[in-house]
């Protein structure tokens, strides 16, 4: 009894001295997504700088929220979504200004997506626009094919006209999880391939996605924004509305069993999605965030995160460093300024109104998911 | 021995089909060659050759475990202390309350301990300025909170059923309450202790949700790990570790069940 007690207390002890010996080097908390940043990226940092690098991971915007309006996360480098998140963060004061002295690399930041973040409300002083991709269609060619032969799969007209989604149904369809990444699309497609009306907010148009939801709601398998690549890869699903590096992921995997994934941006309704990078509050080592922001700025470590992950990297000098199999898919990586211009974003809330709308969205979104089609007054 | 019939052989087969297919199954794709989890395309050992250089992923899990040790530690002190005092034969002001609540976090949502503890934890930061952070400590009191009641009710239930003669006539001979405890009560606790330090430590390793409110730079633990990996498509990796996981929990319990066979054996001349 005694002796096990003594093992014990040793153990627990060696473990705590180990946990200290931790804390005293110098180092950074990085809190981001899995599978973005590849370890090597962070070892040569390491090596460059001598600081340890603390990078802890998390699965969707809102655990990271949380982090961050519980004051004091500790963290000194995160990367939110630009829309609706980071938008709203911004205006409740929770990142700290960047000292662009410090980062002198921020001149490699420029061209369409830093023009897109600007014209939407970004503010370059507190987040740097890093990360971004688009949301478009994942389908799997050889089933899309035999249904469709004669089509090319150029718009959402395949997902969002009844005719065509019922063809396809058993097959399998997947939907985003989130309203933000649906409802631009629906609007666009609503109103005949204008976005005249994409930034209006108001219930009526609410109210017209529930009517055209309501016949194509029983086509739809799953709601899901993160099981994409397993979906398609296993069979599940045949076509999904998803990120392009997820799609990327898919690509990879498929040939692996035998499976043509393509993806493809719809004409007049790619979505663009931006995750910036920004210092929080109260971040414990400021002048190293400095340092790894600096070098995250940098083409060339820009470019490996590209050639590991699939995201793109909103630095323009990076692209001609990465591989051909990604360079190679205009889709997936665009280059063109005709297609990046015609990329829309959602829009963020500038006022209460606006998040009054937001929350409606929300509710009638979980609504269509779960199959109910219930009007919403407009006094509401 | 009684001999099983058809009917009851089939059942047995089920119930063991039921529970182990999918462990069985995760473990044969562990070691295909194939970049998707779950296919087969031959032999390879190249995940575990992987695994081992995926620094993350064992860092997590060194997390995990440290988090499990000290807070399967805590959950079984204050649960045997709370066990002892609550069937204690003396009464105390506020006995029966603490009777009554000690298993409330056992019923409540996992969601609520960790937001409650979260927005303590901030208050008393605002306060004191203490913790200055979240991390493996605050992930540790909270797994400590949730698993006492567990850690409490296995103990509670061998305190129950033990006679309560030996304790008084002890008394009698002049013990003091003091080494009655260490003495009598924690002896023939001791198994319960033990099955409950390894229930605390097992409900701390698979906690998702009260680590995720609370924990901080440095403290991701293996299940945040493997469900944020999710979002990227699961690597074969997984597969390979959970691999490693079932072979050594299962040595441990092989090893852990012969050493109390043995010391029965011993004690009871059986």
């Amino acid at each position: 009894m005694n002796k096990g007690a003594v093992i014990i207390i040793t153990i627990l002890l060696c473990l705590f001295t180990l946990n200290f010996e931790k804390l005293s080097r110098p180092r950074i908390n990085v809190y981001g997504w899995y599978g973005i940043i590849s370890r090597e990226i962070l070892k040569d940092f390491e090596k460059e700088t001598g600081i340890e690098v603390v990078y802890d991971v998390y699965d969707n915007n809102d655990s990271l929220e949380a982090k961050l309006l519980a004051t004091n996360s500790g963290y000194d480098i995160v990367f939110p979504s630009f829309i609706p998140y980071a938008a709203r963060q911004l205006s409740m004061g929770v990142y700290q200004k960047i000292d662009m002295d410090f980062v002198p690399n921020i001149k490699n930041v420029s061209g369409d997506i830093t023009n897109k973040y600007t014209e939407n409300g970004g503010d370059l002083n507190y987040l740097i626009p890093l990360f971004w991709g688009t949301i478009g269609i994942a389908y799997d060619e050889n089933v899309l094919s035999q249904i469709f032969p004669d089509e090319k799969i150029i718009s959402y007209d395949v997902l969002f006209n009844p005719e065509k989604i019922k063809q396809l149904a058993k097959f399998g369809i997947s939907f985003p999880e989130e309203y933000i990444d649906i409802f631009p699309q629906t609007n666009i497609y609503l109103n005949h391939g204008s976005s005249e009306k994409l930034h209006l907010k108001s219930i009526k148009l609410l109210n017209s996605y529930i009517d055209h939801f309501k016949h194509i709601r029983t086509y739809i398998k799953k709601f899901s924004s993160n099981t994409m690549i397993n979906d398609l890869i296993s069979g599940e699903v045949c076509i999904a509305i998803g990120c392009s590096d997820n799609a990327l992921r898919a690509k990879r995997s498929g040939k692996f069993v035998n499976k043509n994934i393509k993806y493809v941006i719809p004409e007049n309704s790619g979505m663009l999605w931006i995750d910036c990078v920004g210092i929080p509050q109260k971040a414990p080592h400021k002048k190293n965030a400095y340092k790894f922001l600096n070098y995250l700025l940098r083409p060339d470590v820009a470019a490996k995160i590209t050639n590991y992950s699939g995201i793109l990297v909103n630095i323009p000098d990076s692209v001609k460093l990465i591989d051909k199999e990604i360079t190679d898919d205009d889709q997936i990586c665009p280059t063109d300024s005709k297609i990046l211009s015609s990329l829309i974003m959602g829009t963020p809330s500038k006022n209460m109104k606006d998040s009054n709308y937001d929350k409606m969205a929300t509710r009638v979104w979980s609504q269509i998911r779960m199959d109910s089609f219930k009007h919403i007054k407009e006094a509401e | 021995m009684i001999k099983l019939s058809k009917t009851a052989i089939s059942i047995l087969i089920f119930g063991y089909a039921f529970l182990f297919t999918p462990i069985l199954f995760l473990i044969v794709t562990a070691f295909s060659a194939s970049e998707i989890p779950g296919i087969w395309t031959g032999f390879s050992l190249k995940w575990f050759e992987a695994l081992f250089e995926d620094s993350d992923l064992l860092h997590a899990a060194i997390t995990s475990l440290e988090i499990a040790c000290f807070s399967a530690t805590g959950a079984v002190v204050l649960g045997v202390l709370a066990a002892a005092s609550t069937t204690n034969t003396g009464k105390f002001f506020g006995k029966r309350f603490l009777n009554a609540t000690i298993v409330i976090p056992i019923v409540m949502p996992e969601i609520i301990i960790g937001f409650s503890l979260l927005m303590l934890f901030m208050a008393i930061e605002n306060i004191f300025g203490f913790p200055k952070e979240r991390g493996i400590m605050t992930v540790t009191i909270g797994h400590i909170m949730a698993t006492m009641a567990y850690v409490h009710m296995t103990v509670r239930s061998r305190l129950l059923s033990f006679d309560q003669a030996v304790e008084e006539s002890a008394l009698d001979l002049g013990a003091s309450p003091f080494s009655v405890f260490f003495k009598i009560k924690l002896p023939i606790i001791s198994s319960s202790i033990v099955s409950g330090w390894l229930l605390a430590f097992t409900l701390s390793l698979d906690d998702l949700v009260i680590a995720t409110f609370l924990s901080g730079p440095g403290s991701t633990t293996l299940p945040i790990l493997i469900f944020s990996n999710v979002r990227v498509g699961v690597s074969p990796i997984i597969n390979a570790f959970a691999t490693i996981f079932v072979a050594v929990v299962s040595i441990c319990l092989i090893v852990a069940s012969y050493l109390t066979k043995s010391k029965k054996r011993k004690t009871f001349g059986f």
